[in-house]
Order: C-alpha cells, then sequence, then structure tokens
C-alpha cells in the first residue's frame, strides 16, 4: 500500500511536468466550464421538464421536442426556421455581392482608401440598440426620412409601411441588418485580396488576361476560403439572429410573426413576450437545444470545407 | 498629538458612530417595477416615513418587456427585491403557487377592495398581491374636431361608422391606429368584443358554454376591419408611441387608448381637451361594456430578508391614502373603493364610471383565464388581428385558429 502513494504521486507529478501546458490552460478551462459547458448541460436538462421557470419541475422526457417538431408549436418553429433560412441565404449573398464587390473597388481605389474603409465600417460599431432606434425613426410610416422622401419626388407608391407589412417586414430588417455589417465582410475581402502574391496577378498579366479574367481565375478561387469562412460566420449569425428583430419589432416578432426567427421563439416561450402569457423554460430549453443541434454540425461542416480550399 | 486633534479625532469618531447607528436602524425595501414611477414612489417613501422614520424604498422600474425575464432570474437566484410587482391574473398565479410570494389575506386588511379586483390577484381563495390599477381601454376623441363638425358620441356602431364618414368626407383622418404592435391590436379587439359580444356571451365563452367559432364572435372580428377604411395611411407599421404622440398632435380624431395614455396626451398638447366613450353596441337598447382589468399587484418575496419592513410598506399600499396618491399621480384608476379622481382629470371621472357601471364581469383577453396556458389568447389574438388586417387571414380562420389554440390546454374549452 504504502509503496503505491509515492508512486502514483511521482507518475501525477511526471504527467503534469510533461504536460505543463494544462495548467495553463486551466483557467480559461474553469471560466469555460461554469459559463458555457455547465449552462449548456444544464439545457439540455431542463429540456425534458415541464417548467415554468418558477416553481416544481415535471419530468416529461422528451414531450417538449414532440410538442416542438409534432405539436402545437410546429407551425411556429417551421415558419421560424424558414425565417432563419432566408435571412442567411439574403444575408450571405448581400455580403459577398456587396462586401465582394466593394472590397474590389476599394482595392483599384488609391486615393481616400482609408476613407471609404471607415465610412464603410461605421456602422458596425453602433449598438444594436442604437441602430434599432435609428432605423425605427428612419422607416416611420408617418414621419421617417424614407417615406418622406419618397412622397418628395413623386414616388407615393414607394411610401409603404416597411414594418408592418407581412410580406416588407423581413427583407426590411435583413436590409438594415445588411448596412449595418457590411463593413466586415469588406474589410475580410479586402485582406484576402492584399494577401494574394502580385506576382500571380503579374504572371496573369504576361499570359494576356485582363480584367474579369483576372478577377474570375486569380481572385475569386483564391479568396474562395475566405468566402467559406464568411459562409459559416454569417450561418452562426443568422441562425442566431435575435437583437436587430427584438429592438425593431420586440418579441412578438410581427406582423402575425412574418419577423419569426428560432432566436425570438425562443425568447417568447422562455420568458412569455410582453410578461401577459404563461411562460415555459422547459420548452425554451429544448428550442435552445435544437438551434445548437442545428448549428454545431452546418458550422463543422463549412468549416471542413473551407480547409479544403486553402493552398 | 496634541490638544486640538485629539478633540477633532474624539468628535469625528462620534460622528461616525451616530452615523453608523442611524444607518443600522435604516431598513431599505427594494421594489422592482415595469412603470416608470419613480417620483411616486418617492411620494409614497416620504409619507411612510411620517409614521415609520427608519424605512427607505430602494425603487427599481425596467422595460416594460424585459422586466418579466429579469424578474424571473432574480427570483431564481435570489437576488429578487422585498416586493415584487406582478401582473394580473397569470403574472400572480407564476409566483404564488410554487410558493414564492406569500399570501397575504390573512396579514393584511383588504377591506377597502371589491372582490372583483381581488380575484385577479388571488390563487386558490387566497390573496398574493395588492391590487394598484384598473385599466379600460376605450375609445378618445377630439372634442374640437368633433364640435367643428357637429359631431356628437354615437350611440350605436352604426352611428360610429357615420361620423367615421363625415370626418373622412371633410379630409379628417377618423382613426389613429397603431397597428405595428400585437398586444394593442389584441385590445382593440376586446375593447370592440365587449360591446359587441355582451358580457353574458362572454361569461358563456369563458366557462366554455360559447366557442370563439359561433357567428356572434366572427361578427366581432369583422368589426375592426369595418373600421380599416377609417384608419391612417400605413397603419400597419404605425407603433402604440407613435399613437401616443399622433393622436394629441391632431394627426386624427379618434384613437383606441388606454386609461395610462391621457397622461401623456396631456403632456403633449395640454390645451387640447379629449373625450372618451365606450365602443358603442350595435343595438341602441344594449348596453355599451368596459373592457376593465387588473393591471397588477404587490407581492411579498418569501425570501424577503426585510419582511417586517416590506409589510409596512404593503400595508401602506392598501390605504385610502395610498389610493388617492396613486390617481392623483398617475391618473390611473385606483382598484380601493372610494376613491375619487380630482375634479380636473375628468377623463379619470369617467374612466371611474365605465369601472363602476359598465365593467364586464368576465373578460377573454388580457389578464384573463385564458391566458395562463401557451398558446394563450393575448398572443394569438393580437398576431391573428395583424393576418385579418393584411388579409393573410379570414376572420373566420382566425376564430378556428383561436379555439384550436386555447382548447388544446384549457379545459372548459375540451368538453
Amino acid at each position: 500500500m504504502n509503496s503505491e502513494i509515492p508512486t502514483r504521486q511521482s507518475s501525477f507529478l511526471l504527467f503534469i511536468r510533461k504536460h505543463n501546458y494544462l495548467l495553463l490552460v486551466l483557467p480559461a478551462l474553469l471560466l469555460y466550464t461554469v459559463f458555457i459547458i455547465y449552462p449548456f448541460l444544464n439545457s439540455i436538462r431542463y429540456s425534458f421538464f415541464e417548467w415554468s421557470g418558477v416553481g416544481p419541475m415535471t419530468y416529461i422526457g422528451l414531450g417538449n421536442y414532440h410538442t416542438i417538431f409534432f405539436g402545437a408549436l410546429q407551425e411556429f418553429f417551421v415558419r421560424a426556421l424558414k425565417h432563419n433560412l432566408f435571412a442567411f441565404v439574403i444575408n450571405f449573398s448581400l455580403q459577398t455581392i456587396f462586401g465582394l464587390g466593394l472590397a474590389l473597388a476599394l482595392y483599384a481605389v488609391t486615393k481616400g482608401s482609408n476613407l471609404y474603409k471607415t465610412i464603410f465600417f461605421l456602422p458596425n460599431t453602433l449598438s444594436t440598440v442604437i441602430v434599432g432606434f435609428l432605423w425605427n425613426l428612419l422607416l416611420n410610416p408617418q414621419w421617417g426620412m424614407v417615406n418622406r422622401f419618397f412622397e418628395m419626388v413623386g414616388l407615393d407608391f414607394l411610401s409603404r409601411p416597411w414594418l408592418g407589412d407581412p410580406k416588407l417586414a423581413l427583407p426590411t430588417i435583413l436590409a438594415v441588418s445588411a448596412w449595418r455589417g457590411l463593413g466586415f465582410p469588406i474589410l475580410v475581402y479586402l485582406a484576402a485580396l492584399l494577401a494574394i502574391p502580385e506576382e500571380y496577378v503579374e504572371a496573369a498579366k504576361i499570359d494576356g488576361a485582363k480584367g474579369f479574367q483576372i478577377i474570375h481565375h486569380i481572385y475569386i478561387p483564391l479568396i474562395l476560403p475566405t468566402t467559406f469562412t464568411l459562409m459559416t460566420l454569417s450561418f452562426i449569425w443568422t441562425f442566431n439572429m435575435f437583437d436587430l428583430i427584438f429592438a425593431l419589432q420586440g418579441a412578438s416578432a410581427g406582423p402575425n410573426y412574418a419577423t419569426d426567427v428560432l432566436g425570438t421563439l425562443f425568447y417568447r416561450i422562455t420568458f412569455g413576450g410582453m410578461g401577459s402569457s404563461a411562460t415555459g423554460m422547459g420548452l425554451g430549453a429544448a428550442i435552445a437545444v435544437v438551434i445548437f443541434s442545428v448549428l454545431f454540425p452546418v458550422s463543422y461542416l463549412l468549416n471542413r470545407i473551407s480547409k479544403k480550399f486553402e493552398l | 498629538m496634541n490638544r486640538k486633534q485629539l478633540t477633532f479625532m474624539v468628535v469625528l469618531c462620534l460622528v461616525l458612530l451616530v452615523a453608523n447607528s442611524a444607518l443600522a436602524r435604516t431598513q431599505t425595501v427594494s421594489l422592482w417595477n415595469w412603470r416608470g414611477e419613480t417620483e411616486f414612489w418617492a411620494a409614497v417613501e416620504k409619507e411612510i416615513r411620517k409614521e415609520h422614520p427608519e424605512i427607505r424604498i430602494d425603487y427599481r422600474t425596467f422595460i416594460p418587456t424585459e422586466y418579466d425575464s429579469i424578474l424571473m432570474v432574480g427570483m431564481q437566484s435570489g437576488e429578487g427585491p422585498d416586493i415584487i410587482t406582478l401582473r394580473g391574473g397569470p403574472g400572480v398565479a407564476k409566483f404564488a403557487e410554487p410558493g414564492m410570494v406569500e399570501r397575504l389575506d390573512k396579514i393584511l386588511d383588504f377591506s377597502l377592495f371589491p372582490e372583483g379586483a381581488l380575484t385577479q390577484a388571488s390563487m386558490n381563495a387566497g390573496v398574493y398581491g395588492v391590487p394598484f390599477a384598473l385599466q379600460t381601454y376605450q375609445i378618445y376623441y377630439n372634442k374640437e374636431i368633433y364640435a367643428k363638425y357637429g359631431l356628437k358620441e354615437p350611440a350605436t356602431w352604426d352611428q360610429l361608422i357615420e361620423n367615421c364618414r363625415v370626418l373622412q368626407a371633410n379630409g379628417v383622418t377618423p382613426f389613429y391606429f397603431q397597428g405595428r404592435e400585437g398586444w394593442g391590436l389584441s385590445l382593440v379587439q376586446t375593447t370592440i368584443g365587449a360591446s359587441i359580444l355582451g358580457a353574458e356571451w362572454i361569461t358563456g365563452l369563458v366557462k366554455g358554454k360559447n366557442a370563439f367559432t359561433d357567428p356572434k364572435f366572427i361578427d366581432s372580428l369583422y368589426k375592426v376591419l369595418e373600421l380599416k377604411p377609417f384608419m391612417q395611411k400605413n397603419f400597419e407599421a404605425a407603433s402604440y408611441s407613435d399613437m401616443q404622440m399622433a393622436f394629441p398632435m391632431e394627426k386624427a380624431a379618434m384613437t383606441f387608448g388606454g386609461m395610462w395614455d391621457v397622461k401623456s396626451f396631456d403632456q403633449i398638447a395640454p390645451e387640447k381637451e379629449w373625450g372618451m366613450f365606450l365602443v358603442p353596441p350595435v343595438k341602441k337598447t344594449d348596453r355599451p361594456y368596459a373592457y376593465a382589468y387588473m393591471d397588477g399587484a404587490y407581492g411579498l418575496n418569501s425570501a424577503s430578508k426585510n419582511r417586517e419592513a416590506a409589510l409596512k410598506v404593503l400595508e401602506f399600499t392598501t390605504s385610502a391614502k395610498f389610493g388617492q396618491m396613486f390617481v392623483e399621480f398617475n391618473q390611473e384608476i385606483s382598484p380601493i373603493a372610494g376613491i375619487q379622481a380630482p375634479a380636473e382629470l375628468t377623463e379619470l371621472q369617467q374612466g371611474l364610471k365605465f369601472v363602476e357601471h359598465h365593467a364586464l364581469p368576465d373578460i377573454y383577453g388580457v389578464r384573463s383565464v385564458l391566458t395562463f396556458g401557451v398558446p394563450d389568447i393575448h398572443t394569438l389574438l393580437g398576431a391573428g388581428m395583424q393576418a385579418i388586417l393584411s388579409g393573410e387571414k379570414t376572420p373566420k380562420q382566425l376564430a378556428e385558429e383561436l379555439q384550436t389554440g386555447i382548447a388544446s390546454w384549457y379545459k372548459p374549452f375540451q368538453k
């Protein structure tokens, strides 16, 4: 017995000596466990209970998941998921088309490039609440600048209830989101373009390639990994989308759930929207687990694909 | 240390000692609320301190849409306030059921409260909160505009539509309508429903004898659509706060609004005069009804560390003095019996009459028993009204959706 203890101790010390980096990782690991792993595991646990957030919890097995996929929440869940996918497609398309386009323009510009970069990135520095407040004013149906402008120039038919029409509300919010976030893909694409060795372009020019051919055969293939990274980020952002919709439309994500995404659905179910309705912490936790189950594998897959395109 | 320094040190110690003992005696009662009433609660504290100088009130107000989540997290973590402002109906039951708020009817005197007001602060025959405000929702009109076109308060629904036609023919927008927030539309429908459906039918609905799919209810949904041609352009995107600003600025002759709106109307246009009336019934012989509901109640946190002091504050909230202060400061209706509105607050006086003579005995929208489960009527109705107004759904489709949604958890509908 006695002889074993020192041996174990020494083997532990040996292990620590060999892997001393673990000691350096430990503080971060502890914080990560307390603030990420533990709440996440707890969410999984809550998802198996019927619980309003206060009071006793009743174990219902997969009951909450049944409610989401086959029960009363199915319609809400499917609609929110479709809105998230729509948001992803629009967000990714806008950041690729305008982000890359403006990055190429900035790449070509020799004078005032820094000023343009600052202008494009400026909305990104604003908080969501400010963006929400600002666009609420601009899009106000009565005294907002947007409708006023259209009326002034004689385009009355374009004076619309931008945030009140079920067909227009989500595209309007996505446009606001693009206005706010476009600076980021511009800068990332610009960095990727600047990293392309000048020799490649010169070699192409010697071979007779011109303008669009250089973009098509040199720039685009070389910035493909960047595009995949942006696609992954766009997917994560749009599937976690909540703040801008909450700032502009509130937890009800109106009109008639036209802007409802998984984030707002989660919030409304968990905290009861305006507080005048019942709350379902267990059901909300199940929605959160479903969001994670979609986000994690897709993000992982996109990440793996992007690595394949790296040179 | 010379004599002067020694004297200074002794005096300083004495001052600190006195200050410390005074601080030790002070009992700070924390109170959380979603209503911006900082000045009102400062005045309440002043009043309470006349009898209990040791009590201080730490009043904190939160954004209404964030209040419930903050409160829930606070209560779960044991960091909740001593006094909780609970929303009426399900809001009280949510915290009473798990014993997070104390039963109060055996500790406090509720003799000044009518039974109807206590119902929405009760659970299983026990009272768990002190009700503080009764709300009504009605139609406001601009008296000057009405007088200019020789209009009178309508006695029937048809007269209301006729008034709208006269206003529109004279280039005045009849209604400023907020269509962006579902909760506001739900209030509009229940306000119209109160008079169109009548007390008897609504009681039958709550008891499960009537259904949302009855033609009478579907007709009440069509009534909202009847008003659509008289709403301002792009009303779908107008928010509640837009309405609160636009109506006093004479952007329209009428609007639907709550009792709580009078104060903001008066602040924006103090020189203007508003009149208010309940939605008129279809027939002149029918009675108009007010959708009156209890806004909220003050509950005592079971885990309060200042229970005795908090009870003293709550005791004051059950008094006629508190009721009077509430009416004068907030210009809203206190549920405490016998509280009169000051003569200059004419809208409030009228609101009191609505509650006294026209209140529905049972309600089916906000704060009603139909909001106790998921999906709740307030949310379904709000979103559904937006769908009707945008043409995405018909009133019949919405009625079926309401019936199915509520029947999924509300027992009287499952018979």
